[in-house]
Parts: structure tokens; sequence; C-alpha cells
């Protein structure tokens, strides 16, 4: 059968130049600013969610020097707390986690590997990168309006978010909602981009089933991020109504120190189920296409092919269509009806059966490998732990009658930021190590790269780790101060001063990351067209970095999965996916 | 939320249909070769129309929030006790214009028929100017009558401003598809992008019908209080 | 990285057995949702203990060596459908007894007390049955300075009830409760860790969990909803009486009608309005 195939390979590719030609940049302006180019506009868009998640870590800082050290920074009060506390949250989910993974990973990367030329609508790509820029923008902004920021916690509960006892309730909540709008426009443009651009631009040759797991990972998240980013519009837009017009959609009748409100009949917990509808595929939408790399840096840099390549797609396909039927369980103390909680239970820890073969299969991928720990190969290292022991607590929450206890506790911020911000943000420093390379044509530091992996990576373990037994203690989330709690121990001021002093390490690693980034782009070792000697498609491209069009006259051809490492007879340990011809395991399978 | 579950589930039909199709269930790694009996295009469908299809079934997913969150905070005695609704009969007829000419100058063009083409375009355009007057119009009698804090209203008021929000920016694409028309070469070539406009507008107009019939009381209202409810 | 590995999965195994910080000690009836918590750590201790320890030998085991190649395998549809039972067996032993607590969790007792607390910015108020031994009407509507709670005047089964506005709250220990949530401005969320259960309070909604104290003793009690600026300051008190010293209390309390009237009420709205003030 693969013969018969193999004979009309030479009349395959065609010279499509003329699409690209028609947007080709023909000055320095079109060339890097207002470029059509997905590879410019990845970049943008990690830039642009770098230097604002800069912020967020500044923001991080900042809280925790309060909790670590009480008192101590006198400009830190109670209104800047929860506005600090807020606008980290809301940064690192959205402007950074899903801008980056989708945004810059997303546009450098589906064409690379599908053998496109570029995405299929590039002005709307465009458009996409400007109104993200202008949502962040619009954030910013709100730190500089009277009041200040919003400061309602980022999951943005109404009836408080836009009520006077909250901070930045002048502006800072109707700016953070007009971002959002924005952000989700934004968005959508790119979004509609990406999944076309995976069903009608691939290579000839590139099957379903021979894309990586991580355009599956970046696919998926984008599907889900269309149709979840909906409710959190609706949402956002509602509550920017009862906040400006004085509507009612979630406002019930209220009496507010002692003045009633003109509010009445509105319906927060209508809020939070829009919220969450939103709020639980987020996850996913971040930890797809974290899935989806780390599945192909375990791979290559232990180069051997993925494990059960069939299983980790059904099981991407499979999470991402059951996280639109978990989002409740955010909301088990929330006074909904708790009969709910039977079926939200039980759909939350099925999920974690497709989840835990993930695991299972990057782990079997690591056995009988040939691992070389490269950096890439540490932060995937690193991954699979911090994943794990997330994901693992996240069986605690997921439980409703424990989840009880624990809801709203430290508890709950250690799962979180281990399972979606740790883990996550691991696959994006293995990501950035890993295609660094073919971005610039140079490589990252190995000696910065490993200072900056250890202090991460043990540094957050032990942020986070002794988090969890704090929130079983009781100790409560989105706390200024826990002074006076009587069922605090003391040694918990001295765990939450250790937290605070490894956090500010660990910070400070990131600046090295952040040094080495810059540095490298001019100092680094030439790296060539494929350093790691990778098979997926964006290592073969003629030129590094890649030029406009990627391909030079002709697309390349696929004519494998991209996961031939270390194949039986090969006469290297990987096989590029545009390679004709066959191994002798393949022709002997064949036969 | 059963509206949304239930339109997820028919988008996730679609999706189950056409990843049968892709043979999951092969192993890749037996298959080495250039696979030529799967076409490198396996979606059947234009580019183009493909993608304003995956955004409108993202818009689709908005309005049956706006819907499920509409049966949530209207409690339902008081539903679809909005005033004579009238004009907003008159609008609707125009939206089904609009799309009725858009049709029209979609097959117009596919014969070649220049005149025809803008005919039905000019046509659509107007309809769907009429329709966003009439809907302010009804706005304006609304707020002569309703508080701010009756949420039948303010629903109103947020459905139907979205909607004519979608219907404006199809306005703009509307307007230069009509000027490339008029300019082209051959008309045959602006034929697919009336085809989109057409497609754009037959999705508003399903997604009017349904709001209209949640908002005041319309022959098929029982239908979709029925899925709401379920 | 091997070493690191194996430090982490018995660093973190030591912490969790040597560690200080525990729950607090349980004062309610609610150990069943202590036990169901055990099993998920012991379940899930033992998976992440066996997966680190697992890709800690792979990398110690498989690193590359000069010469070495990987092995060539695709997948092993037995070995997949192994792990697949082995985790759907581990979920169900820890959903099935969360399902059985919830349920009991979701099922009030038809004996138990109700009571009532109200939350606002950033204060707690509670009130507790009259003679009648029911809570009578209340409504938003009616929330004043001398009304803080909104108890309907009109409704005679109010009039009894006994309001606990600024003090705290008091229970007799071993019978079960019934707490009532009610919130006149935001979302709230009335939470005593040694309790171990909770729930939010919705302002417009009255929601409700219930609980029996099993111990007698003085509780913090704390806001687990983020509520505002103040919303860390938030804080009340529970404590659990013997049957005798609780009638002691309660004796000593005044109810809705003695407060709104008579000069009582007079000065408790005027303390009222100091409470603001600061």
């Amino acid at each position: 059968m693969a013969d018969a195939q193999f004979g009309a390979a030479g009349a395959l590719p065609r010279a499509d130049l003329d699409d690209v030609e028609l947007y080709h940049p023909h000055s320095w302006l079109t060339k890097y600013v207002f470029s059509q180019d997905a590879k410019i506009i990845a970049v943008q868009y990690s830039c642009t969610a770098l230097a604002i998640g800069l912020v967020a870590l500044v923001l991080s800082w900042l809280v925790r020097l309060q909790l670590g050290f009480p008192g101590v920074a006198s400009f830190i009060g109670p209104k800047e707390y929860y506005q600090f506390i807020t606008m980290h949250g809301m940064i690192m989910v959205i402007y950074l986690l899903t801008a980056l993974f989708l945004g810059g990973f997303g546009n450098y990367l589906i064409p690379l590997m599908l053998g496109a030329r570029d995405m299929v609508f590039p002005y709307v790509n465009m458009l996409s990168y400007w109104i993200y820029l202008l949502a962040v923008l619009v954030l910013v902004a709100s730190f500089f309006v009277p009041g200040g920021p919003t400061g309602a916690g980022w999951t943005l509960y109404p009836p408080q978010a836009i009520l006077a006892g909250t901070p930045g309730q002048e502006w800072g909540i109707v700016l953070m909602l007009v971002s959002l709008i924005l952000f989700i426009i934004g968005f959508t443009m790119g979004g509609v981009n990406y999944v076309v651009t995976v069903l009608q631009a691939r290579a000839p040759g590139m099957t379903l089933m021979r894309m990586p797991l991580t355009i599956w990972g970046i696919f998926t998240a984008t599907v889900l991020a269309l149709l979840a980013f909906p409710a959190l519009f609706v949402g956002a837009v509602m509550m920017l109504l009862d906040r400006l017009l004085g509507t009612s959609f979630f406002m019930p009748a209220i009496v507010e120190a002692g003045q009633r409100l003109a509010y009445g009949g509105g319906s927060p917990i209508l809020f939070q189920h829009l919220f969450w509808f939103f709020g639980h595929p987020e996850v996913y939408i971040v930890a797809l296409p974290a899935f989806g790399i780390v599945s192909d840096l375990i791979s290559t840099h232990a180069r051997k092919n993925i494990f059960g390549y069939r299983m980790m797609v059904w099981a991407i396909v499979a999470i991402g269509a059951l996280s639109f039927v978990v989002w409740a369980h955010h909301m088990y103390v929330s006074g909904m009806n708790p009969y709910f909680g039977f079926f939200f239970a039980t759909t939350t820890l099925v999920i974690a059966i497709p989840t835990a073969i993930k695991v299972y299969n990057w782990v079997l991928t690591l056995w009988r490998g040939d691992i070389h720990l490269t950096l890439p190969m540490l932060f995937a290292l690193a991954f699979i732990v911090t994943f794990l022991n997330g994901g693992l607590t996240g069986l605690f929450l997921g439980n409703v009658v424990v989840d009880v206890p624990l809801s709203d506790t430290l508890f709950v911020v250690a799962h979180f930021h281990m399972v979606m911000g740790v883990a996550p943000i691991l696959v994006i420093f293995g990501g950035l190590y890993h295609w660094y390379p073919k971005v610039t044509g140079r490589m990252l530091d190995e000696r910065l790269g490993q200072l900056h992996f250890w202090a991460t990576f043990l540094g957050a373990y032990a942020i986070f780790f002794p988090m969890h037994y704090l929130g079983l203690m009781g100790v409560p989330r989105r706390y200024f101060d826990i002074e006076g709690l009587g069922f605090v121990t003391p040694s918990v001021a001295t765990l939450n001063a250790f937290i605070s002093i490894v956090a500010f390490l660990v910070g400070a690693a990131q600046i090295v990351f952040l040094v080495n980034l810059a540095r490298s782009r001019t100092h680094g070792a030439p790296a060539g067209g494929n350093p790691w000697r990778a098979t997926t498609l964006e290592w073969q491209t003629p030129e590094t970095p890649p030029a406009h069009g990627n391909w030079g006259r002709t697309l390349p051809v696929v004519y494998r999965w991209p996961y031939d490492y270390s194949v039986p007879g090969a006469d290297r340990d990987f096989v590029p996916q545009n390679q004709p011809g066959l191994t002798r395991a393949e022709a002997g399978a064949a036969s | 939320m059963s509206l949304v579950l239930l339109y997820l589930a028919a988008l996730g039909l679609v999706a189950a249909r056409w990843l049968s199709r892709q043979r999951l269930a092969s192993k890749p790694w037996l298959e080495a070769g250039p696979t030529l009996a799967l076409s490198p295009r396996p979606v059947a469908m234009p580019t183009a129309r493909l993608g304003l299809a995956v955004f409108l079934a993202a818009v689709g997913l908005l309005f049956m929030l706006l819907v499920a969150a509409y049966t949530m905070r209207v409690p339902p005695e008081i539903w679809r006790r909005l005033p004579d609704p009238r004009i907003v009969w008159l609008t609707t007829g125009l939206l089904i214009v609009a799309s009725l000419a858009l049709h029209g100058a979609k097959g117009a063009a596919a014969h070649g028929e220049r005149d025809g083409a803008l005919l039905g375009l000019t046509g659509a355009a107007i309809a769907t100017l009429g329709f966003i007057a009439g809907q302010v119009l009804a706005w304006r009698q609304l707020a002569d009558t309703a508080s701010v804090s009756d949420a039948a209203a303010a629903f109103f008021i947020l459905m139907t401003a979205l909607h004519a929000l979608h219907l404006g920016g199809g306005f703009v694409a509307l307007g230069i598809v009509t000027a490339r028309s008029a300019r082209a070469g051959a008309v045959e070539d602006a034929q697919p992008a009336i085809g989109l406009c057409a497609l754009y507008w037959d999705a508003l107009l399903a997604i009017w019908l349904v709001l209209f019939g949640i908002l005041f009381r319309t022959p098929w209202t029982g239908w979709i209080e029925a899925l709401c409810r379920t | 990285m091997a070493l690191v590995l194996v430090l982490i999965a018995l660093g973190s195994i030591a912490f969790h057995l040597l560690s200080p910080w525990w729950w607090t000690p349980i004062a309610s009836n609610w150990d069943y949702i202590d036990t169901t918590l055990i099993i998920t750590f012991w379940i899930t201790g033992i998976a992440f203990a066996a997966i680190v320890l697992f890709v800690a030998y792979c990398v110690f085991r498989f690193r590359h060596r000069p010469g070495q190649q990987a092995a060539y395998e695709p997948e092993s549809r037995r070995l997949e459908a192994w792990l697949i039972g082995l985790t759907a067996l581990g979920v169900a032993a820890m959903l099935a007894p969360g399902l059985i607590v919830w349920g009991q969790f979701v099922r009030v007792p038809s004996h138990a007390t109700e009571i009532e607390i109200v939350a606002q910015q950033w204060r707690w108020s509670f009130r507790l049955p009259g003679a009648d031994k029911r809570l009578g009407a209340a409504d938003i509507r009616h929330v004043s300075d001398e009304n803080p709670l909104g108890l309907d005047p009109q409704d005679a089964a109010a009039r009894d009830d006994v309001v606990v506005d600024g003090g705290d709250l008091h229970l007799p220990v071993g019978h079960p409760v019934k707490v009532l949530l009610r919130s006149i401005d935001v979302v709230h969320n009335f939470y005593v860790p040694e309790f171990r259960a909770k729930m939010d309070m919705i302002p417009g909604m009255i929601t409700y969990f219930w609980f029996t104290p099993t111990r007698t003793g003085a509780f913090d009690a704390l806001c687990n909803e983020v509520c505002g600026v103040s919303h860390y300051a938030m804080r009340g008190r529970v404590v659990v009486d013997a049957e005798p010293e609780y009638r002691t209390w309660l004796d000593q309390q005044k109810t809705f009608a003695q407060l709104a009237s008579g000069p009582a009420g007079i000065r408790h709205a005027a303390r009222l309005r100091a409470d603001r003030g600061r």
C-alpha cells in the first residue's frame, strides 16, 4: 500500500507563493510593526505577554512581602493588597498564559509545524495582536486612574466588584471589564485563524494523526477558548451595564452601609455560573498547549517516540470535551443547589482519568529512552513533577465534600498555582529554550539557563508544596492579615516568611532568564537549522530563522508521523517528517 | 443552561462526525508514505467560508448564553411582558427581506447578472438599515414604559444591541462587497463574497428569531421555552 | 536530576509526616470529611511517590551515554488498559466515600435547630428562634439601624426571635443545627475551621449547611469569600457551651420585640451607629 502511494510523490509539491506575495512586507514598518507574518506576530505576542508578566511578577513580590512580613511595607494597605492580588491573578491567567500559549506559541508553531506558509487570514491575525495590545494598555491604564485598579479578586464576583466597599470601584473595574471585552474580541480573531489554519492549511500528507501533539494541544485549546470566552464576554458586558447604567442583572436588593441601593432582583450566582463556564475550560486552555508542548519536548530529548500517541490524542480531545461539564466544581460552597454537587464531583474526577493517562505516557516515554538532560528536558521533567502534584491535589478539591473545608483556603491557592501556574510556566520556559534557536538562529546560554532552571523549579516547589498545609489548617486566602486568628499557630508566620524569601529568589531568577533572552539574541552560539535533531517540520525549514513564507519555493511533503526517533535500522536516530523512503522496520511492518 | 449544553452538544456532534472520518484510530507509525489518498484539504469548504462558520459558532454560543442568562435571571411570571411588539414584527420582516435579497444577489452573481446582484445587495443594505432603525424605535418605546431595573427590558436592550452591533459589522463588510461587485471585471468573482454575506445574514436572522421568541409572545415561543426548561 | 527527584519524593513525604502544620482539632460531627481526606491523601501520596520515583529511576538508568540508542515502542495496549483500570479504581475509591458523605451533608436531620447568620460588610449578626422554636420572616426592605437583620415587625413569629448583634454566637454542644445564611450586601462565607463545614451567603438568597458541635470551647469564625477591603477583618466567634451555660447565656439575650421597643432598642441603635462611624 505504502509503495503505491509513494509513486505519485513527485507530483505533489506546488508552488503557491502567489498567496504569500500578496502581503509581502515592503517596508520596515510593515515587516516588524504592522506585520502580517505569523512569526513576527508570535514574537510581538510573546514580548508583550512577558512584559505584562513582569508586572505580575512584581505584584506577587509585593503580595508576598505583606504576607511574609506583615506591616513591614507601610505602602501596602488592605486596599493595595486586594488590588495587587487581583491584578496579579488576572494578568497571569489571561494576559500572560492564554496570550503566550495561543498567541505566542500558536502563531509561531501552527504554520511551521504543519508546513503552511502562514495563517490563513494574515490581516485578521495582525488585528488580533493589536487589539490584544490595546487590551493590555487599558489594563495598565487602570493603575493610573483615580481609585486605582479593581481589587475585587480575579473572579470579579458581583455585587462586591462594583460596590463602594471594594477598591477600584470608580474606574478600575470599568477598565478591567473593557480590557477583558477587548481581549476576547482580539482573541476570537486569532482563534478563528488558528482553527481554520489547522483545518485547511496543512502540508500535503499531514493528516490529523501526523500532527505533533503540540498542534493537537493548541488546536483543542483554541476550540475551547472560542467556546468559553463568550461566557466571560456576556458576564463582562452585563456587569458593565450594572455598573454604568444601573441595570440589575447580577445585583439583588442591597443595603450597603445603611443605604438601600437602587438595585433589585439580580442574581449573583448567575455571574458565577457564567464566570466558571468560562473559567474552567480556561484551565485547559492553558493546560492543553502545555500538555502538547511537553510531549514533544520529552520525545525529542529522550530520542524516543511519544508512548501511546493515539491515546494521547484521544485524551486531549476527551479532556477538551469534558472540560465543559465540570465548571460548577468551583461553586460547591457557593449556595447553588447542593444536589448539583453529585454530578459535578463525578465529572470532575472522571476527567482525572484521561489526564492520568497523559502523565503515564510521558513517564513511559522516558522508560528505555536515551535521555539528554538538556534545558528543555529538565523543564519537561520539572513539569511532570509539579503537574502531578497539582493534579493530585485537584482530586481533593474536585471531590465535593473534601472541598468544603478546603475551598478558599491557601490549599486552593497552592493547588492552582502548582497546576496552572508553575507547571505551564515551566513548559513555557522549556518551549522557549527549545524553540529560541529556531526563532533567532542562536542558542540560549546554558549556564544561565541551568541557574534559572534550578532556582525556578526547586524554588517554586518550596513555595507551593508547604502552602497546602497552611490551607489544611484553615488559613484563608485573600487575607491581608491573619493576625489574631486563634487556630493559626505561631509557626505559620515562620513558614510564611520562608515562602516569601523563596518567592523573592525565584522572582530574581526570572530576571536572569530575561537577561539571557536579550543577551543570547546577539551573543548566543549559532544554532544551525536543527540543533536538537528533531523530526518535526519547523526544524526542516530551508532558512533559520525561517524567511517570510517559511518554505522557499515548494511546500514540504509529509511522509511520516512526527515521532520517528531511534527507528531500528534507520541511519540516524531521527527521521524528519518530510524525509521520503522507508526504513527497514517500516518496510517490514508494511509488508 | 440546558439550551447552552444542547447547543454545545450539537457542535460536538458536528465535530465528532468530522473527527470520525479522520482515521483517529489509525496507527500512524505504521503508515510511512505521502498518503495521497487523503486530500490535504479534508474540510470540503472554502477557507473563508469555514472561517466565517467557526466565527458564527462562537457568536451563536454568545447569544445562547444570553438566553440562558435570561431564563435564570428573569422570573417566569414576567416573561414576555414587554410592550406591544408590532414594530418588532416589522423589523423581523425586514431582516428576512435582507436575507432573501442576499440570496437573490448570490444567485444573480452566479449567473453573471451584475445588475441583479447589485440590486440584491443594495436591497439587503436598505432592509438592514431599516431593521436597525426599527430596533432603535422599539428601544425608545420601551425606555418610555420600563424602568432601568426591569430585567426583561434590560435584557431586550442588551440582546438587541449586541445583535445590532454584529449586524453593523456585517453591514461594513456588505458595503465593501457591494463596491467590489460594482468594480469587479466579472461579477462571478464576487459571488463567494456575496455568499459569505448571505451566510452571515442567515445566521443573524436565526439568532434574532430565537431572541424574538424568548423576549416576546411568538408562535414559536413555546418551543424555546420548552428547550430552556428541560 | 535523578537524585533531586528522589529527594523531592522522599522530602514531600517527610514534610507531610513531620510538619507541624496540620488541620485544627475537629469540633463537629464532620469527622467523615477528615476520613475522606485521609483516604485521598493515601491514594494520591502513593501515586505521587511512585511516579516521581519511577521518573527518577528512568533519568538515572536511561540517561544519555555515548552509543546508547532508545528503544522503539509506539504503544502497548495491555499496559495502557492496566493503567486506566488502576486509575479508575483509585478514582472510584476516592469518589465513592466522597459522594456518600456529601449525601449526609445535603440531608439535614429533621430535628436540627434552625439558626440564622446574617452577614454584612464587615460584621456578623445572629438570630436564634424564640419560644415558638421557629424563625420569623425577614426581608431586606425592613433593614434599618434599629432592625439590622430586617425582621418583619408584622410577623408574630419574628417578635420572639433572639437577636445577637455584635456579640458571640453560642451553641449547645451535641445538638444538630441547621445554619441559615443571609447577606444584605455582598457575597460572604461563614467559616469555622474546627467545624469543617461552610457555605457562601448570597444576597437575595437563603443558603444553609448543618453540623453538630461535638466539643465545648470558643472558636474563631471568619469570612471566607472576598467581600471588599476589610474582608480580612471580618471575624466572629462561636462559643459551644454545655447545656446549663448555654441556658444562662440565652436568658440574657434580648428578643427582637425587646430590642425594637424601649430604651434598650434606642441604646442599641446608638451603639450600631457608633460602630459604623469607627
